[in-house]
């Protein structure tokens, strides 16, 4: 067996699953998901309702995957240390986001999974001016965009909102402020 | 020296593995407690396995692979993760390293399966169940043709997958796996 072998069977799914690095196949230009890289602790503002006055906290932890052409992360709130007991499936996320390179879009292909509630959503990823901006539906059709903003080496803002019946108005669903963390 | 390229190689490889240490947020040890029963449908998968597969073209050329599959619990035990990679094509085509994440919905009783493959921009959304001693996934190709992937022959240590698309009112299979536990 050799070294590879034996790391690959040491480590097996995270080992072939994981990247040192962005693929050489993807320009810097199109890199929209690398600053990402790593853990951050997330204010939640915003989810559904207004819950700034409950202070609630998250976690998102991202990687880059799959010979590094995608990028995985995992959006987690409460925080695992605040896991305890049944969740409370209204204020709740443990799900994972995959986002794919795609050549002949010249952008990223997004799907984001969450666990608890069983939902998932499908968007067209980018750069826009300083902003990341996905665009999408929701799994019912309704049309939504989520957008990392005010981007610093440590910290972002993320909202999401979904296009409204009348088809003008969008209304906000999540918003949280993110801080990196130390590694 | 070449002892000293591989430690410095071996090193590399666990710093790079270390500086992931972040993300097993992702993994999970055992399935979800509740639907603990129909979360074992792809649970029953978790580990390592090799397969030797074939692809049947329209034009009715066939090319071989040889590859690896890694199952996962994720997401606290209510997914299922693999990583899908070729490690031999009989033809020069790119090798495939894609990954399917898979999610039992108690509302519909079936599984949500989303399968990537970032080397030809692929995403392929599903919906399986259990059908007989079968798991039967439905989705379609970018162009709209239904497709359905099916586990068959499921033992504790072997399985053949197979994919078939809607051809007229035909079913044909454009892909087979047999695979075996490591």
């Amino acid at each position: 067996m050799t070294t590879i072998e034996a790391l690959k069977k040491e480590e097996g799914f995270h080992a072939v699953l994981a990247a040192p690095g962005r693929s050489p196949e993807i320009l810097e230009s199109a890199d929209a998901y690398g600053w990402l890289i790593g853990s951050w602790e997330l204010d939640i503002l915003h989810y559904g309702v207004d819950v700034s006055a409950r202070h609630l906290k998250g976690e998102v932890h991202f990687a880059w995957v799959l010979e590094g052409r995608a990028v995985q992360d995992v959006w987690i709130m409460p925080p695992r240390f605040e896991r305890t007991g049944p969740p409370d499936k209204t204020c709740n996320m443990y799900g994972t986001t995959l986002r794919v390179w795609d050549a002949s879009l010249q952008a990223w292909r997004v799907t984001w999974i969450n666990g608890v509630t069983g939902n998932r959503d499908e968007l067209i990823g980018r750069w826009s001016g300083k902003d990341v901006v996905q665009i999408g539906t929701h799994a019912n059709g309704t049309p939504i965009r989520w957008i990392f903003s005010e981007i610093t080496p440590n910290s972002f803002r993320w909202t999401g909102e979904a296009l409204q019946p009348d088809g003008t108005t969008w209304k906000l669903e999540g918003e949280f402020c993110a801080r990196r963390l130390r590694s | 020296m070449r002892s000293l390229t591989v430690v410095v190689f071996v090193a590399l490889v666990f710093a790079s593995v270390a500086a992931q240490s972040s993300f097993p947020a992702l993994l999970a040890e055992k399935p979800a407690p509740e639907h603990q029963d129909k979360l074992m449908l792809f649970g029953q998968f978790v580990g390592s396995w090799i397969f030797d597969g074939v692809e049947y073209r329209d034009d009715g050329s066939r090319r071989t692979d040889k590859g690896e599959i890694y199952f996962h619990w994720v997401l606290q035990g209510r997914a299922i993760q693999d990583v899908f990679l070729e490690t031999e094509r009989s033809d020069s085509d790119p090798k495939i390293y894609g990954s399917t994440v898979r999610f039992y919905d108690p509302k519909s009783d079936s599984w949500r399966v989303t399968y990537i493959d970032p080397i030809f921009g692929v995403v392929r959304t599903l919906t399986g169940r259990k059908i007989g001693t079968e798991i039967v996934m439905q989705g379609e190709l970018s162009d709209g043709s239904p497709i359905r992937w099916i586990f068959s022959d499921i033992q504790p240590s072997s399985f053949h997958w197979y994919a078939e698309k809607l051809t007229g009112k035909k079913w044909r299979t454009y892909e087979e796996l047999w695979a075996h536990r490591v």
